[in-house]
């Protein structure tokens, strides 16, 4: 991030490395963490991202590279010196004890003085809508206090960065997108700076001021959500985010220079502007609710057929055939029916160009060639 | 006569009734999820009608048998753990083929069969190690292959996907609907996951603490759900619930939110014989919400953004006006993205009037 | 900084070192006893390592008669008749133990299952039966007795392991119960879905998962029963010899106790417990549950 603040950078991580028996598991990784921002590891099980997690709390030695928090090197610097928060998986607050006591806990630890203890507890209880919680027992707390109190246990401490490790991936879908707001709400009022590690794209998106998209080891990708969604780098970032997923098309491209031409099995000879690639086959990625669909052909429609309808409710995803693929559409419930036969087209400004191979995509007019 | 017919089924572990008053029927060829919070009874449900649990009052027919009394190797289900429960110390034809080789099956049969799974379901290759050796999908796919092996009366499966990376549980669940069309077998899946139990299912069922809630079509359940807990929980982002009063003026009907008044003519007549009481909660799917930068006259009245959410293919806002929060469903590319003043609009639904006592809609 | 890591290593190691030397001190003891002539036995000072080593010691024991002799060649001793034989001892020891071991662990992992399976006794039951167990053998030697005089058990093979049996069931039962524990339920599920009643499950299915836990467990009520001295004492009256019985058998009238001949019955005795561990600490293996259960 150049030109960015120095004063503002929380945490940084330079060429940060692990290996485990011969294997990479994290390899070099930059990373930048400003104050007060929200940052989401994101990646499917195994990519590196609980490893990195582990290496900036403390919990395990890096191979190779430095961790500085405010500026200063922690690599050697033990857990219980970093002035790091953690929260883990199912939260893992003190059951037996009441409120209070949990909130005390990381305090007491640290030797802080009773009367300052006690009031700076009182602060967050009051900040984190606990009062009236204070003398109940944690394992008799719902979902949502348990988050709250998980979440107060750390923030008294005033930890200068706080790490969560998949804190939600226990719980329901309902419960977790509710949990999500009130998170990134206690987040933004306090101004806490957050490294947050998920497999699950609709967290990271959500609440992410920026996500690192990470697969074996690597950074594939580090962007706000948006840049994310609509400008991904490669392939897997594409077809990570996104529900459903990116629809990947076989096409080829012909032509030279930066005006060139995309022919898929349906459409042909599309015009098509982007940094120069070679002519060849090549894939298309599409999202689903970039598709145009209806009942009769219009101008640049083909016809294509339902093969199976999923019903989001708000909303339904028509898996159609697209010449030799199978796509997803998204459209309004009750459009069409498995067996219908519909008409659909896509303007390729939605539209990505994948390299087969590389797996590198070019977005539509695309000035600086893609990383 | 159903594959599956449960009736007053009433499960109770110690103190804790785990199930209460069960009662669904599932025809042959059903694709049936039963969906609901943690610890709602799902797994309980399940294992009754498995025979891994006895019921204390109730009774499970299996295509008109009464098996409430028979053991689970006499009742031809099959049942895919939460947890799995791969046989360790057997390879994965092993476990595969378990069924078939207790119930006697030829041995050249067992491996043609399991061979078809393997290839099926994409672990032809792991079919000779140990359960240790899997990946999480590899397992998963496993389990189902020895799950379907032996063709039994129902199939039963206990949140066969909870445990997965989200990205594996998208496309397992297109997965899972080719395999149910392929083999056509009567399947209940449990899910607390309210997506993948529309996106799936024939009809659902939602349970919570124990009782069933309602039991439907995906379209049923979602534009017309039995109450609170059903609208809350089926539909993402969740129904918003606002705080309305009934209102005459000049002899038409309406109700009032937050100082704004929606007519409503057909109020009086749709809710049956049953009088309305004055306050009242009317539940809006975000979907339902138009909002726009300016005063129009589809978003004529005025809120507050209070909260953006921005998921990709959607933007989830929340509006606030007088004393309610009101949730809003845009595209991706709307206009407002930032906390500012907006203007909003909706069609009240008289069908989705709530009564705030009971939490039961009027209907 | 470094300094403190360097002494608290020391300490460390010396706290370990003397641990180590508690422990094993006895053994050696033991062994190097056996081979001490009949004047080095109880010496003060000790003698650490003896430099006439002799098989005297084992002689006697595999051979009873030779105590005659041993006895003509020592000066102003009388009598020497030890009575009693090691094969016997050692017959009479493992019928007792072998078959006791297999009662106990038997028993004990039907027990098991009943109580983790179907909660049978409820809750507490584990406790109590344990809470039974922490009761002193030597407080219920009397009744004992009494009880079997009465059933007429006394000084049989039968009654010594029906005693040894019920005293380490408890111990059978708590500890074969956390194996089971730690295989879940949904495995026997499984295979009675598919078409298993649920003892055939459990047999076909969980058994084998907790294998090397019975074995371990077998071992350790083996060793119980091996070294067990009160019953055999009280229990038995010549009929049935167990190998601690007939190390007490080393005595005699003019020269007290023969710990030279008591050690080397001591240290044959170990023998079978060593073997038996061997042969079965193959078969104790962790993890055969890893990556089949998911979280």
């Amino acid at each position: 991030m150049k030109g960015a603040d120095t004063d503002d950078v929380k945490l940084e991580l330079r060429s940060l490395r692990k290996v485990f028996d011969g294997v990479e598991a994290v390899k070099e990784s930059n990373l930048i963490l400003k104050r007060g921002e929200f940052l989401s590891l994101l990646g499917p099980s195994g990519c590196g991202k609980s490893t990195t997690l582990a290496m900036i709390a403390g919990f395990l030695e890096p191979t190779s590279g430095e961790i500085l928090i405010d500026g200063k090197p922690v690599t050697h610097v033990p857990v219980q010196k970093r002035r790091i928060g953690l929260v883990f998986q199912d939260y893992a607050i003190f059951t037996k004890m009441s409120v209070r006591k949990n909130l005390l806990f990381g305090l007491e630890a640290q030797k802080v003085p009773r009367a300052k203890r006690e009031k700076t507890v009182d602060e967050f209880a009051e900040k984190l809508d606990l009062k009236g919680l204070m003398k109940a027992r944690g394992g008799e707390l719902n979902m949502s206090e348990m988050q709250r109190v998980a979440l107060a246990r750390v923030l008294v401490t005033k930890p200068e960065l706080l790490l969560l490790d998949e804190p939600m991936s226990n719980l329901d879908a309902a419960l977790r997108a509710s949990l999500r707001g009130e998170l990134k709400r206690i987040q933004k009022d306090l101004g806490q700076t957050v490294l947050y590690v998920t497999h699950d794209q609709i967290e990271a998106m959500s609440m992410s001021d920026r996500i690192a998209v990470m697969n074996f080891g690597e950074n594939l990708q580090v962007a706000s959500p948006d840049d994310i969604y609509h400008r991904p780098k490669n392939r897997f970032v594409a077809e990570f985010i996104g529900d459903p997923p990116i629809n990947m098309i076989s096409c080829t491209v012909a032509g030279s220079g930066r005006s060139l031409r995309v022919s898929t099995e349906a459409h042909r000879d599309m015009p098509f502007e982007t940094t120069a690639v070679s002519p060849g086959d090549y894939v298309l990625g599409i999202r689903a609710h970039h598709i145009v669909a209806a009942h009769e052909a219009f101008q640049g429609s083909i016809a294509a057929a339902v093969k199976l309808v999923e019903n989001f409710g708000s909303e339904h995803v028509l898996h159609v055939t697209y010449g030799q693929d199978l796509m997803t559409v998204m459209v309004q419930p009750g459009f069409a029916r498995e067996g219908d036969s519909v008409h659909v087209s896509f303007d390729l400004k939605d539209a990505h160009l994948v390299d087969r191979n590389s797996g590198a995509i070019y977005h539509p007019d695309e000035r600086e060639a893609a990383a | 006569m159903s594959q599956l017919s449960v009736k007053s089924l009433n499960v109770s572990y110690d103190d804790l009734r785990a199930l209460v008053d069960a009662e669904f029927d599932v025809e042959e060829g059903e694709f049936f999820c039963i969906v609901g919070p943690t610890n709602a009874g799902k797994s309980t449900l399940l294992k009754t009608i498995a025979g891994l649990v006895h019921p204390d009052s109730g009774t499970v027919n299996l295509k008109g048998r009464d098996v409430t009394r028979s053991q689970p190797k006499d009742r031809n289900v099959s049942l895919l753990f939460q947890n799995i429960a791969l046989f360790p110390n057997l390879t994965g034809f092993e476990n595969i083929a378990f069924a078939l080789r207790t119930a006697g099956v030829a041995g050249s049969e067992i491996a043609s069969r399991v061979k078809e799974l393997g290839e099926m379901l994409k672990i032809g290759h792991v079919l000779d190690r140990l359960p240790k050796t899997f990946s999480g999908g590899e397992q998963q796919r496993v389990a189902i292959g020895r799950a379907i092996a032996k063709q039994a009366d129902l199939l039963m499966l206990d949140e066969p996907l909870t445990n997965l990376d989200a990205r594996i549980r998208t496309t397992l669940r297109i997965e899972f609907k080719e395999i149910h069309r392929k083999l056509g077998q009567t399947v209940i899946y449990v899910t607390h996951d309210q997506v993948e139990a529309m996106s799936m299912s024939d009809r659902i069922a939602v349970l919570h603490e124990g009782r069933l809630q309602q039991i439907g079509t995906p379209d049923e359940i979602y534009h017309r759900p039995a109450n609170r807990f059903v609208a809350e929980f089926i539909g993402q982002p969740p129904m918003s619930f606002l705080n309305a009063e009934i209102s005459q003026i000049n002899g038409t009907m309406g109700i009032e939110i937050g100082g704004i008044r929606f007519p409503m003519p057909g109020i009086g007549q749709t809710q049956g014989s049953a009088t309305l009481p004055d306050k009242l909660a009317l539940g809006v799917r975000p979907e339902a919400v138009r909002v726009a930068p300016a005063k129009s006259p589809e978003t004529p009245h005025q809120a507050e953004i209070i909260w953006v959410e921005h998921l990709g293919s959607m933007s989830v806002l929340d509006l606030r006006f007088g004393h309610d929060t009101l949730r809003a469903k845009v595209a991706p590319n709307h206009p407002i993205s930032a906390k500012q003043t907006a203007w909003f609009g909706f069609e009240p639904r008289s069908d989705h009037l709530l009564n705030p006592e009971t939490n039961m809609f009027f209907r | 900084m470094r300094k403190q890591k360097t002494w608290q290593t020391v300490l460390k190691r010396t706290a370990v070192i003397v641990a180590a030397v508690f422990a094993f001190f006895p053994i050696y003891w033991l062994i190097s006893t056996s081979f001490k002539p009949f004047d080095e036995w109880a010496n003060w000072p000790p003698i650490w390592l003896t430099d006439n080593p002799t098989l005297q010691n084992y002689r006697i024991v595999f051979f009873p008669e030779l105590a005659r002799e041993f006895a003509a060649q020592q000066e102003g001793s009388l009598d020497y008749k030890v009575s009693g034989s090691a094969w016997n001892a050692f017959k009479g020891s493992a019928i007792v133990s072998v078959a006791a071991t297999i009662i106990s662990v038997a028993f004990g992992t039907l027990a098991a299952y009943s109580i983790v399976r179907f909660k049978t006794g409820g809750k507490n039951y584990p406790f109590q039966f344990l809470t039974v167990r922490m009761v002193p053998p030597i407080a219920v030697v009397v009744p004992m007795v009494v009880l079997f005089s009465i059933l007429k058990l006394s000084d049989t093979y039968f009654g010594l392991i029906l005693a040894y049996s019920a005293f380490t069931l408890p111990f059978s039962i708590w500890m074969i119960r956390s194996f089971i524990d730690d295989v879940p339920a949904e495995l026997e599920g499984a295979a009675m879905i598919h078409g298993m009643g649920q003892f055939r499950a459990f047999l076909t299915v969980t058994l084998p998962l907790v294998k090397g836990g019975i074995l371990s467990t077998a071992l350790f009520i083996f060793i119980l029963n091996w070294s067990e001295f009160l019953f055999a004492l009280v229990l038995t009256a010549g009929n049935v010899v167990t190998v601690t019985l007939q190390v007490a058998n080393y005595v005699s009238a003019s020269s007290g106790k023969l710990y030279g001949v008591q050690a080397a019955m001591g240290t044959i005795s170990t023998l079978p417990v060593i073997v038996f561990g061997y042969m079965i600490q193959r078969h104790i293996v962790r993890g055969l549950t890893f990556g089949a259960i998911k979280r």
